[in-house]
């Protein structure tokens, strides 16, 4: 039988009140608080027993410290003569319990409590989740933009999907907190004038839920690029991930290392912080270092060859796409270039494919070209998003309520590309050779440098429908 | 409305203070204050530790001895003078009382 258990616990640094709460619940199911750490609550096994917990705060206290001051000891040693026995520390915050019934509690002044509280809360609590809500709402609001401007995109890349949706939740967690805190604290002041306590509370709930939110749009992140990414993409997603826990143990391992040394509480702060800088640094050097060394032996090379034109350089990519313009038109030439790109997810995947000749070719400006991205929706609740997101792409531009540049699809005929729905894009004063045609599991926009006949509709219908 | 710093005192605060009319050892008022007020008065340890700061930093008590993590206080005049203060305001206060409700509703 284990003596001593880890608990990830979600508690608001100022919920004393909540905290204390918990702690007796779980010293009356025989676990005692014994030490905070930044990866959990460790509690030590006991005989079941009532005990009162007390959490307060110590303004003056660092977790850089190697060990409490001397001011510090002499206040738990004033403490422990009224009973109160010291169960472990976390920064500021000091957690006692006391096996006396009804002892006389640490803090009896209110107004004085907050004070201490509060003084303690501007040292780490306040800073620390304000400059986390400072990154969290840039990257939580180019996340939101991109789900408003680019929903396609978005959910193509589950990368980019997860990151984003990470952020948003820490803004979340920031402003719950960061606004938890001080609306409370206004109210406890005015609690405290009359002589009173003003309970805390965590959002120990939601904070749990938003835990369990990033947990599953990690695990999502990590199916698809276990299922779906390339092999390139799968060894340096899995490597980020054991660099960054690895940095995180490394770094509170420097903390850990230089309070045990008994280093000065400004060393250890800023050797701590250099070293996350440097880690960070040199993960991103090695990551960046490894991909140039792949790439420079080839690992990412395409079917590809190089031409010279008007003293530029030429990529001519020659990738496998769907519908080639050789399919449509009966046309003998080996220089077009087929590039394929894209990403794709679990939800739906978005290709683009273009075919276009060299620019070295003869009658370059005269020979057929072909553009087109294929939309896969693998969830149909999705489809109308898609849909309807793609057909917003394109809107009129009105002034004063005139319109002032037109450019907007319009319903067209759907029979003849065998498709659900079909329609064509209007721009200026007339129509443009460029469709948006709705299937059963894709959405087919498809551009032609040349008016298809029904033929050729069909001849798409068929390479592009599944 | 907020209480200006230590314009009164809360009773835990005089008592305090009170208590520090001879140099005493901080932690020795958790138990003296009690023992002076027949147990009606009590101070938490960390209130009593936050009063003994505000008290030093407002120049009310003065440190006299430290032995060890052992420090003790004694009453400064300037702290002597909000003690009596504070008295002088708590005997107006029971005299309004007696002339509200005469010497025999005193119980």
């Amino acid at each position: 039988m284990k003596d001593t258990k880890r608990r990830i616990e979600a508690f608001s640094f100022f919920d004393y009140t909540g905290i204390a709460r918990h702690l007796s619940k779980m010293a009356e199911k025989g676990w005692l608080i014994e030490k905070i750490s930044n990866f959990g609550w460790v509690y030590r096994r006991i005989e079941p027993k009532k005990l009162t917990f007390s959490v307060c705060y110590y303004p003056k206290a660092s977790e850089f410290d190697p060990e409490p001051t001397e001011e510090q000891k002499e206040f738990h040693e004033f403490c422990e003569h009224t009973g109160w026995v010291l169960a472990a520390t976390s920064a500021q915050m000091q957690i006692f319990y006391n096996e006396r019934e009804n002892p006389v509690p640490i803090e009896t002044d209110p107004a004085l409590e907050i004070g201490t509280l509060h003084a303690a809360a501007k040292k780490s609590y306040i800073p620390a989740w304000s400059v986390l809500l400072l990154i969290s709402v840039m990257n939580g609001a180019l996340f939101v933009s991109r789900l408003l401007g680019d929903f396609i995109g978005l959910l193509a890349s589950a990368a980019n999907l997860f990151t984003g949706f990470g952020w948003l939740m820490l803004f979340i967690l920031c402003v719950m907190e960061l606004c938890g805190y001080f609306i409370w604290h206004k109210k406890a002041v005015k609690t405290a004038e009359r002589g009173e306590y003003l309970e805390t509370h965590s959002h120990s709930r939601i904070q749990k839920i938003i835990f369990a939110t990033v947990m599953i749009g990690f695990a999502y992140w990590l199916l698809n690029i276990v299922l779906l990414g390339k092999p390139i993409m799968r060894t340096v997603g899995l490597l980020m991930v054991l660099i960054i826990a690895a940095q995180l143990v490394l770094v509170n391992g420097v903390k850990e290392l230089l309070k045990r040394k008994k280093a000065p509480r400004g060393v250890t702060r800023t050797l701590t912080f250099l070293s996350s800088f440097v880690f960070a640094f040199a993960m991103m050097g090695a990551i960046t270092f490894s991909v140039l060394r792949a790439s420079q032996s080839g690992y990412f090379e395409r079917d590809q060859e190089t031409y010279e034109y008007n003293g530029a350089t030429f990529t001519v990519y020659k990738d496998e796409i769907p519908l080639t313009v050789e399919d449509l038109i009966n046309i003998q030439y080996d220089g077009y270039v087929r590039s394929r790109t894209g990403d794709e997810s679990l939800l739906l995947g978005r290709f683009v494919m273009r075919q276009h000749p060299r620019f070295d070719a003869e009658n370059y400006k005269d020979m057929p070209a072909l553009e087109y991205t294929i939309t896969e929706v693998k969830l149909p609740f999705l489809y109308e998003f898609c849909k309807n997101s793609l057909l917003n792409e394109r809107k009129d531009e009105v002034a004063d309520g005139q319109v002032v540049f037109a450019e907007h699809y319009e319903q067209a005929d759907a029979a003849p590309w065998q498709a659900n729905e079909a329609y064509q894009l209007y721009w200026s004063s007339g129509y443009l050779n460029k469709y948006l045609l709705c299937y059963d599991k894709r959405i087919v926009e498809i551009t032609f440098f040349w008016e298809p006949t029904a033929e050729q509709m069909a001849i798409v219908a068929d390479k592009l429908s599944e | 409305m907020p209480r200006l710093k230590f314009q009164t005192l809360t009773e835990q605060m005089f008592y305090t203070l009170l208590c520090l009319k001879n140099e005493c050892y901080g932690m020795d008022i958790l138990d003296k204050v009690p023992a002076m007020t027949n147990k009606r008065v009590s101070i938490g340890s960390g209130t009593l530790y936050t009063l003994l700061e505000q008290f030093l930093e407002a120049e009310m008590i003065r440190e006299t001895k430290v032995e060890g993590r052992r420090r003790s206080y004694i009453l400064t005049d300037k702290g002597k003078e909000m003690l009596n203060n504070e008295y002088r305001r708590i005997c107006a206060q029971a005299l309004d009382y007696r002339t509200v409700f005469g010497e025999e509703d005193v119980k």
